[in-house]
């Protein structure tokens, strides 16, 4: 069938296939070809529980080697004399060597056992079963070398992979091409895949297509005759329609939104997006045994969720999982690696935070924690600390919590002040009441500054720290320094003492994030959400939706606020009663007259000003207006034009404003009358008031 | 008798300029007392007294209120930075030359009434001299980074006085009112307009609307002043550029070498060449092939020397690379070796805490403690003298490396200055051959014309003399030639002795640096051993309460 029908139907046999793929490696600009020959039992019949599992993630750390210097260098050191006997080194290499042989001749035979193990059935149609995939040549789109690819699965080959062993004939929509080199043992790896050269590849169509003719000895001048030479006959033009999948269709290639490829101890699930409530796609679990009972690693990637966790990796001997985020975490972690024996809610198991210092304010870029030992560690802090590291005692039955034993922590050097004001290490001893002080290596100096100050007991003294001069120690690394100052010295312990209370201050603080953390990944893992990107066009249907709906209610609230009752009589009832008084009981007769008295003339009192206001205004503008007008007037002939420009533009303004303000003026007196007679209305029906209505009714008073 | 003597006393009263009040005088007694009244409080402040109080250290000094006359013997507080002189009867600004590092002054609330002696004091940011007398703005000019400056309540008669303060690039902020000029409201308006780096006036901002309207008011004079200013300001410029460029070529030795410049003030100070010259006609034409030739020959040298400075400062780049690479590399090593001690130290004391708490335990006798202890320490002695041999032998092999390569590092740098010297002795061998064909081609055309009245239109008494008389004119141009040849022998003398003694120094430098800094590192090394044979010995004694026999000789000797 067309390659436009194996696509709808989405099955197809080999040949289809790689009409397929050809098609679009051509369309994409490569030299490919379609290869009919013959292939091992297992690729024709995509068994893949022989194979390796090609989507294991490799996990070897490249290791940045720094290049080698271009020149030899001008100075070099002086080499130390080798001291060390050669002889005696000859013969430890011997021996290591010949111990190394040992060791290697164990390891072939084991592993000559286990291809032993491997090796598949014996196949008796083998070398005979007949297949098709795709070859690609250079020198199209940088290719460099030919090389294979299997169409049911999409994986590259070179030329020389074992599966395939023989090729009978090549050909795409320019040319068919037929084998006729001599096989060889080593198969196709072995073969020219020059396919000018005539005595390798037999042409159905005489002649090359138009980028591999070499024209020569053609007179080009003769227009008509150059052209028919090696002209060679084409194939007719495709009827296939245009190959195409969409993006949705792509997404959801899998049969059931899951799709599960048995490799060898390998087990490669793979999902839709979206299909699965924790937003995985992809899974491979590694086992320790061919009948896959025993699993030894889990590897999972996820998109789109909303913790960002991107993928995670479990070992099932070590017990040990290790999670990877994406950025736009607002922790900014990056990666977490846990044991899972830890307890879930707690700070005190095996865990290795790691964050990205950059955003966070406090530089924080990792944290490790064990149960008896706690470490962050920090880049480019504005204080120069680099890492806090604090030690622990277990819990006693008396105190289960860990106690703080040490805390010591770590500062680079601050090239803007001396070695001996620099601290490099301060270490707390909470348990002792000591503090120890390292000051920074100065140049040359491989010994350095240490002062050590015995906590005062500050109870005792009421607050204020005392120097006792017994209570410190010290060394200086330079011989010829003078002796530092007890003034020094005692600010030097003021500091200090402040500063470890901070310190415990934030390491209380940091455990309280952490269980935060915790607690928060545990409702992320237990419920995970995942997120619609905003230019996901299809799915976004339903996002957009909810958000139009939450705009109208939105504009809805906003409305109804406006609209919210104002109770005319509330300011009042205040006056009289304080705030929030007299809405519950009814008013007196006495009262309710006052305040309905109070409210009609204040009402009247407001709109008399406000009219008042608005026809000051009005008064004002016109005159201005006027008088302008008349300036003109007088000078209209002796006027530059920017300044009448200017007089145009001010008198446009002013009228516009006089105008204005005479449309607020009759709208002002238009409502002013319904707006009175409104309150009254209110006023008639309002709750409190019911006595004095009530009254009023049997009563007409004269207003 | 007594009436003269009384009126005499009486004048001599009158000389006293303050009778009623006691006049302080500094001295180390108020500065002390005035340094000690702002230092720190409570216990800081008891081991600040304790200490002493340092002059020379002292940062900030407030002598206010102190009814000071005269300013005199601040010399001592050598880095100052703050000082403060307010309300006091000062008269006069004077002895503050030593001072140089004084970031504030501030004299308010005196009686000076002229600024003067403050050329020294160029890191001066903020000035203040409200309410003194002062009449003028003068003797500011050194004063480069005035930031903030108060005249305000004195007595400047004209605003225009304060356009002298245009010239403080740095000048952010100025206080002014309180002086007589102020009553007329355009002194404002003029130095809004006029002072146009000025962000404050009299602690408000000058927004632009004001900064227009003041610049508006006085639009001619400002724009005259900063005609004026420009011009300066372009010499400036012109001057510094100048001076970076001699400095930039005095790197190379080839300062001045750049231009003619060296050959016009050769002739400069050549008068009889000078006469010669003026003689005019083809001679010109010639000077100027001189000048070419010279100005052609001293470019290429200068490139030459560019060239040869980079190639000198790479080379000692390369060098410095080496030696901080290897002494790093020391440094690292022995930092390893002194953490391997203490780990190695540490359950050598724990051994000793425990036998200590077992001693106080009394679960051991003294004889059996001591006998632990010195077992201990022979094993500490032995661990200190590894240390030691350790940490020696890395220092030892640093400095043998690294002599080999100050040796050649010693040789490439002679190498290079000696091509240097051939270079420019081949350049000023040049120069002196276009010296004699100018001295040559000059004597021809003024021979030529000898005698010749007529070419001598308008020529000065001496060419005169000289044209007519054969002899005199050979003289003249004998004593010009020898003139110009003596000056271009002291200028490759100094080319050459400058870079003979630059290399000689750099040579000699690295040597001492090397020598120097080996010497400190095996007295620091020495110095932490023996400080801890110190402490083992000092707890020793202290837990087997014996007693130092060098303490009690010494004791014994002064009973």
């Amino acid at each position: 069938m067309s390659p436009y029908t194996a696509i709808i139907r989405r099955s197809a046999n080999p040949f289809e296939l790689a009409h397929v793929l050809v098609s679009w490696l051509i369309g994409g600009g490569y030299d490919a070809y379609v290869v009919v020959g013959c292939a091992k039992r297992d690729v024709c019949m995509a068994i893949r529980y022989r194979t390796e599992c090609p989507e294991i993630p490799d996990e070897t750390v490249i290791e940045e080697v720094p290049p080698e210097p271009e020149e030899e260098p001008r100075y070099k050191l002086v080499p130390l004399p080798d001291l060390t006997s050669k002889y005696v080194v000859e013969m430890a290499i011997k021996e290591e060597e010949r111990k190394q042989k040992e060791l290697d001749k164990i390891k072939n035979e084991r592993l000559k056992k286990i291809a032993e193990l491997e090796k598949p059935p014996p196949d008796e149609i083998d070398g005979w079963r007949t297949h098709a995939w795709i070859l690609v040549v250079p020198p199209f789109m940088g290719i460099e070398e030919p090389f294979f690819i299997e169409p049911s699965e999409g994986n590259g080959y070179p030329l020389n992979a074992p599966q395939y062993q023989h090729v009978e004939s090549v050909y795409n929509n320019e040319n068919y091409y037929v084998n006729i080199q001599k096989e060889t043992e080593e198969g196709p790896g072995a073969l020219s895949y020059d396919f000018t050269d005539l005595d390798c590849w037999e042409h159905l169509l005489a002649g090359e297509p138009y980028y591999r003719r070499q024209l020569v000895g053609i007179d080009t001048s003769d227009k008509k005759t150059a052209v028919e030479t090696e002209k060679h006959l084409d194939m007719p033009a495709s009827w296939v329609e245009k190959l195409d999948i969409t993006a949705d269709d792509y997404e959801q290639r899998y049969p059931g939104s899951h799709k599960v490829i048995h490799y060898k101890k390998v087990l490669l699930d793979k999902f839709a997006p979206y299909s699965q409530r924790d937003g995985i796609i992809k899974r491979i679990r590694i086992y320790q045994d061919y009948a896959l009972n025993e699993l030894l690693t889990t590897y999972e990637w996820y998109k789109q969720r909303e913790d960002k966790m991107l993928t995670v990796k479990i070992d099932h001997t070590t017990r040990m999982v290790r999670e990877i985020f994406g950025i736009g975490r607002k922790d900014h972690l990056l990666k977490h690696e846990y044991s899972l024996d830890a307890p879930v809610g707690s700070v005190e198991g095996n865990r290795v935070l790691e964050f990205n210092y950059y955003p966070r304010l406090d530089h924080l870029t990792k944290l490790v924690c064990t149960p008896l030992i706690f470490e962050e560690y920090y880049t480019d802090r504005a204080d120069r600390l680099e890492s806090r590291k604090i030690v622990y005692t277990p819990g006693t039955k008396v105190e289960p919590k860990r106690q703080v034993k040490d805390i010591t922590e770590t500062y680079s050097r601050n090239p803007d002040i001396p070695a001996k004001k620099d601290i490099w290490k301060k270490i707390f001893h909470i348990q002792d009441n000591t503090i120890d002080l390292l000051y920074q290596y100065a140049y040359n100096f491989v010994t350095n500054d240490t002062r050590n100050f015995i906590k005062p007991n500050l109870a005792e003294t009421g607050g204020k720290i005392l120097f006792y001069p017994e209570k410190t120690s010290g060394y200086i690394a330079d011989p010829i320094a003078e002796r530092p100052r007890p003034l020094d010295v005692y600010y030097s312990l003021c500091d200090n003492i402040a500063w470890e209370y901070k310190t415990c201050k934030h390491i209380r603080d940091r455990e309280t994030d952490i269980n935060t953390y915790l607690r928060t990944r545990y409702h992320e893992l237990k419920e995970p959400v995942l997120f619609v990107a905003l230019y996901d066009t299809e799915r976004n249907e339903a996002a957009k939706k909810g958000w139009a709906d939450q705009e109208h209610k939105k504009a809805e609230v906003t409305e109804r606020e406006k609209e919210a009752e104002i109770d005319p009589l509330a300011p009042y009832l205040a006056r009289m009663f304080g705030t929030g008084h007299g809405t519950g009981s009814q008013l007196s007769m006495k009262e309710a007259t006052l305040i309905r008295e109070q409210c009609i003339n204040d009402f009247k009192a407001k709109q008399l000003a406000r009219q008042h206001l608005v026809q000051e205004r009005f008064d004002k503008f016109n005159s201005e207006y006027k008088n302008k007008r008349l300036w003109y007037l007088a000078n209209q002939f002796i006027l530059t034009p920017e300044k009448e420009a200017a007089y145009f533009a001010t008198s446009a303004e002013l009228s516009f404003k006089v105008h204005a303000l005479e449309v607020r003026l009759t709208r002002h007196r238009d409502l002013s009358g319904p707006r009175f007679k409104a309150l009254m209305d209110y006023l008639d029906k309002h709750p409190l008031l019911k006595e004095y209505n009530r009254a009023a009714k049997h009563k007409p008073i004269r207003r | 008798m007594s009436q003269t003597q009384v009126t005499q006393k009486r004048n001599l009263n009158s000389l006293i300029i303050h009778p009623n009040i006691e006049p302080g005088v500094i001295d180390n007694a108020m500065l002390t007392r005035c340094i000690l009244e702002n230092g720190p409080t409570e216990e800081a402040g008891r081991l600040f007294a304790e200490e002493g109080v340092h002059l020379d250290e002292a940062v900030e000094v407030r002598l206010e209120f102190q009814k000071i006359l005269r300013i005199d013997h601040l010399w001592m507080l050598k880095s100052l930075t703050k000082l403060t002189l307010a309300h006091n009867l000062i008269e006069k600004i004077e002895h503050l030359e030593q001072l140089t590092g004084l970031n504030e002054l501030d004299l308010s609330f005196n009686k000076i009434e002229k600024i003067e002696n403050l050329d020294t004091l160029v890191n001066l940011e903020i000035l203040t001299l409200f309410h003194n007398k002062i009449r003028k703005l003068e003797n500011l000019e050194m004063l480069e980074k005035l930031l903030v400056f108060s005249i305000g309540d004195n007595k400047i008669e004209d605003y225009k006085e304060m356009a002298y303060l245009r010239r403080f690039r740095m000048l952010r902020s100025v206080s002014f009112k309180g002086n007589p000029c102020c009553d007329d409201p355009m002194s404002y308006q003029f130095l809004r307009g006029a002072l146009k780096r000025v962000t404050y006036l009299d602690y408000k901002i000058i927004t632009e609307e004001e900064r227009e309207g003041g610049i508006s008011m006085f639009r001619g004079l400002i724009r005259k002043m900063d005609e004026a200013d420009e011009k300066t300001e372009k010499e400036r410029l012109a001057r510094e550029d100048y001076n970076a460029r001699v400095k930039f070529y005095a790197m190379s030795f080839v300062e001045y070498l750049s231009g003619p410049e060296l050959l016009d003030s050769m002739f400069e100070k050549d008068s009889d060449g000078l006469i010669l010259l003026s003689f005019g006609g083809e001679l010109v034409g010639f000077f100027e092939q001189y000048k070419e030739n010279y100005v052609e020959t001293m470019a290429q040298l200068v490139e030459f020397a560019q060239e040869a400075y980079n190639d000198r400062q790479r080379e000692i780049g390369l060098f410095k690379d080496l030696v901080d690479n290897a002494l790093a590399d020391s440094v690292a090593k022995s930092k390893v070796v002194l953490d391997e001690f203490e780990a190695k130290r540490k359950p050598v004391m724990e051994q000793v805490n425990e036998i200590s708490v077992q001693y106080s335990a009394k679960q051991i006798s003294m004889d059996e403690m001591e006998q632990v202890l010195v077992e201990l320490g022979e094993s500490f002695n032995e661990m200190l003298y590894d240390l030691w041999k350790s940490l020696m032998t890395l220092e030892m092999h640093l400095f043998e490396q690294c002599e080999d390569s100050r040796v050649q590092f010693a040789v490439n740098m002679t190498e290079k200055v000696t091509k240097l010297l051939e270079v420019a002795r081949n350049a000023f061998g040049a120069w002196r051959e276009h010296e004699g064909v100018w001295s040559m081609r000059q004597f021809e055309v003024l021979s030529k014309h000898l005698g010749n009245k007529i070419m001598l239109g308008d020529a000065s008494p001496e060419l005169y003399n000289a044209m007519m008389d054969r002899d005199m004119l050979m003289n003249l141009v004998a004593a010009s030639s020898d003139n110009h040849m003596r000056f271009i022998d002291a200028r490759e003398d100094l080319l050459t002795t400058r870079a003979n003694s630059w290399r000689d120094d750099m040579v000699k430098g690295a040597n001492d640096n090397e020598v120097k800094r080996n010497r400190d590192r095996i007295l620091e090394i020495n110095y932490f051993i023996d400080n801890q044979r110190d402490e083992w010995a000092d707890m020793h004694m202290e837990l087997t309460n014996t007693v130092d026999p060098d303490a009690v000789a010494l004791l014994d000797e002064f009973q």
